[in-house]
């Protein structure tokens, strides 16, 4: 893969009028002493465009949970539990392959510990039965039907869990629904996964860090709703508390 | 505007080399002291960890590439991502095993930037991520363009907004 070849542009026109210009040093994290005290008065740009959208936001009436325009709920459903099986095993099959397999050992979800890709049955839907698991056993005596599956990725399908499972609301910490807020890393999910409500919270989240319950206030969503959002957001690992020492919690 | 910073000798890297770029949000507005404070703070670990790079910024945007040991490029990308002075974080390219630097008598060049000339590195980094086939970042990419393409967007009337629907 080749470089950026505009960000070489950037910096040779700059660089070709400076010779002998003092040395720069790299950009690294140091904490300041003071964090985020004074973000309420950031003045984005997200945020003045964002506060005229809101106001047509809070008359649509926000109902219903993390399913899209075409979604087929049962294969939602799937994925949202396959989804909550990666998340909870964390990110120990990085570099190697597994797969999610139903109590029946009918291999639902072939995952791709290299890139998070993962390939999702087609057809199981609710017909997964029982409790779902986790296998890096080789599937050389299982005979698997490319047809019958499709890509997705691990991290839309912990999306979803967060989206549309009860149980993902019980695995975000409790602070998160008092402390403020810090959309630290931009979701990695399918663009085709989000809604409106949720570029919405990104802008939002871009003017600055938030509460729970300013966030409800600006947006007028149903509570519930945003409940799922922030959820996602977590499990996802983009969002996370800014605790009160200024720190930022980041899922590792 | 504060320049670019071409140093004397390309540091030596016999580790396999990672060439990192990504773009993020700074949580209050940038200014130059603002810059200043960054770049101050990073003195310490510039050429003692041979990385090199180049950082660019708008008044809200940065963009930064860095490049050097994969250890230790890990260790500063752990770093920025931990930094509370930006925020929506988005990689924007990894090159594992590079086999030359792009930048190596830059120890970490820094200049200002329009919004324009961020949104043109966003936009290639974009297609390059799509060209590449499915990289674990390029959602990311294309979730803070379509953010930063509606920051743009004239003043839409509500009544042409998108319904939202829960469905």
């Amino acid at each position: 893969m080749k470089a950026l070849e505009s960000l070489r542009r950037l910096a040779e026109r700059a660089a070709a009028g400076t010779p002998g210009a003092p040395v720069r040093p790299q950009l690294v994290a140091e904490m300041p002493e003071s964090r985020y005290a004074d973000y309420a008065q950031s003045s984005s740009p997200f945020a003045q465009f964002a506060s005229a959208e809101l106001r047509h936001m809070a008359k649509v009436s926000l109902t219903g949970g993390g399913l899209v325009a075409g979604d087929d709920p049962q294969a939602a459903w799937l994925e949202a539990r396959i989804g909550q099986v990666l998340w909870a095993q964390g990110k120990p099959h990085k570099g190697r392959s597994i797969h999610v397999l139903d109590a029946s050992n009918q291999v639902l979800a072939i995952c791709d510990g290299v890139n998070y890709k993962v390939q999702v049955h087609k057809r199981a839907g609710i017909a997964a039965r029982g409790a779902l698991h986790l296998s890096s056993a080789p599937l050389n005596d299982v005979t698997l039907e490319a047809a019958d599956y499709r890509e997705s990725d691990a991290w839309s399908l912990i999306w979803r869990f967060g989206q549309i499972m009860p149980e993902a609301l019980v695995a975000v910490p409790a602070r998160f629904a008092t402390d403020a807020l810090s959309l630290r890393r931009m979701p990695l999910v399918s663009v085709a996964l989000l809604q409106p409500r949720h570029l919405m919270l990104i802008r939002l989240f871009a003017s600055g860090p938030r509460r729970f319950e300013e966030l409800l206030a600006m947006t007028g969503m149903d509570r519930q709703l945003l409940q799922h959002d922030v959820a996602a957001l977590y499990l996802v690992r983009s969002l996370s508390c800014v605790v009160q020492t200024g720190a930022t919690e980041v899922q590792s | 505007m504060t320049e670019l910073a071409p140093t004397s000798a390309p540091p030596t890297c016999p580790e396999p080399l990672c060439q990192l770029a990504y773009c993020s949000i700074a949580v209050n507005p940038i200014v130059q002291s603002t810059v200043d404070d960054i770049l101050r703070s990073a003195q310490r670990n510039n050429l003692a960890h041979e990385i090199t790079g180049v950082l660019l910024a708008d008044d809200r945007l940065f963009v930064q590439w860095i490049e050097g040991p994969m250890h230790a490029v890990r260790t500063t990308w752990k770093a920025i991502v931990a930094d509370p002075r930006h925020h929506c974080i988005v990689k924007l390219l990894q090159i594992d095993n590079a086999r030359e630097r792009a930048y190596p008598s830059w120890s970490m060049g820094y200049r200002d930037v329009t919004r324009q000339d961020v949104l043109a590195v966003i936009e290639e980094a974009k297609s390059l991520s799509t060209a590449a086939g499915f990289t674990p970042w390029k959602n990311a990419i294309d979730i803070f363009h379509t953010v930063l393409s509606l920051e743009f967007a004239p003043a839409t009337p509500a009544a042409e907004l998108p319904k939202v629907s829960g469905a």
